[in-house]
């Protein structure tokens, strides 16, 4: 409780009755982060300044957060994080893929990553197998097409060779 | 500004060991942050979740928030400590949300008053500025002392005094009330 400005005298009255009036007069937009940091830092301009202020007039949670990061701006954090905060958050980015020393060479033939190729090394193995399974049907159909015939023939040739076989003439 | 981190650039270029660095040397001010709003608020056992979920905003969309921080405007532990009381206010406010489902709530609860006729008092855009206003919000509803309000301003006791002498003067004027 303010010991000075308490809700009995006048000026909370007045504010009173003058504050919903007041706030539906303004629509202050919601400032960033950085500016709410630039403002607890005092290095907004003026008009930035006003901005902020309009908006934490006339939002509660605004003014809420603002008393406590003004507070904790003033003040060194006490205790350490956790190491379980620590490591999970360090995990949330990766260490990239290393490349081996030996690929060194192909990074300079290529201009970029070999890493980079990934994709492009799926796609081309999996063409690779279409062509391949492709190839093996065609010759196993090629192959099945000419066993067909050669047998059809062997089977003709013996009958016709009982027909015109020029032996038989000789016979 | 010695409380800056001279390995952002690598940091949003995906250096792993800048990101940990990072980690180490801020995660106290995010947790310290988080923990002074959750505290209070009975969910200091949600602070380590909450700091974690900073650090995942952080890192979203290839370091976009981190990509909009301007060393030259403000102090990254105040940035950050303010990203960090955000999160942490958007938690509490989907906790409370959460807390009670209105199925279990009794109906005689959840009635409602018909709508009063509200007296609104139109005030000339302009009376009071943003500062003179902030000031009344701060040492009436919120009851501040006039020491809290300076400080969360910048500024001097002083000039919360005779902010909120011009504010009431002008008031006053307007709602044509004799001044002391």
């Amino acid at each position: 409780m303010s010991e000075e400005y308490g809700n009995g005298g006048d000026g909370a009255g007045l504010w009173a009755r003058a504050r919903p009036g007041w706030r539906s007069a303004i629509a202050p937009e919601t400032p960033n982060p950085l500016m709410l940091a630039a403002y607890l830092d005092n290095t907004l301009n003026e008009a930035g300044r006003e901005a902020v202020e309009a908006w934490m007039a006339a939002t509660p949670e605004a003014l809420e957060l603002m008393v406590a990061a003004r507070v904790q701006s003033r003040q060194a954090p006490q205790e350490a994080a956790p190491a379980s905060l620590v490591s999970r958050a360090q995990g949330l980015v990766r260490a990239p893929v290393a490349v081996s020393a030996g690929l060194g060479w192909l990074r300079g033939l290529i201009g970029f990553e070999p890493e980079a190729w990934r994709p492009l090394a799926w796609a081309g193995v999996t063409a690779a197998l279409l062509v391949v399974s492709a190839g093996a049907f065609e010759l196993g159909r090629l192959g099945t097409e000419r066993l067909v015939p050669v047998q059809t023939a062997a089977l003709g040739d013996d009958l016709e060779l009982g027909l015109d076989d020029p032996a038989d003439d000789l016979i | 500004m010695s409380e800056q981190f001279d390995g952002l650039d690598r940091l949003v270029a995906g250096d792993k060991a800048a990101w940990d660095r990072f980690v180490i040397r801020f995660a106290p001010v995010i947790f310290a942050a988080v923990r002074r709003k959750l505290v209070p608020a009975g969910r200091g056992e949600d602070a380590e979740d909450v700091a974690q979920d900073v650090f995942v905003r952080l890192c979203a969309r290839d370091f976009h928030v981190v990509r909009n921080y301007d060393a030259g405007r403000a102090k990254l532990t105040t940035w950050l400590s303010v990203i960090a009381h955000s999160v942490a206010i958007d938690h509490l406010r989907r906790q409370k949300a959460r807390a009670q489902p209105i199925e279990s709530v009794p109906e005689r609860y959840l009635a409602v008053d018909p709508p009063k006729d509200p007296v609104k008092v139109d005030i000339p855009p302009g009376l009071l500025s943003p500062r003179q206003a902030l000031v009344l919000e701060m040492l009436y509803p919120r009851e501040m002392e006039v020491a809290e309000a300076a400080q969360v301003l910048g500024v001097e006791p002083q000039t919360v005094r005779s902010t909120h002498h011009k504010a009431l003067v002008k008031l006053r004027a307007h709602f044509r009330e004799p001044e002391d």
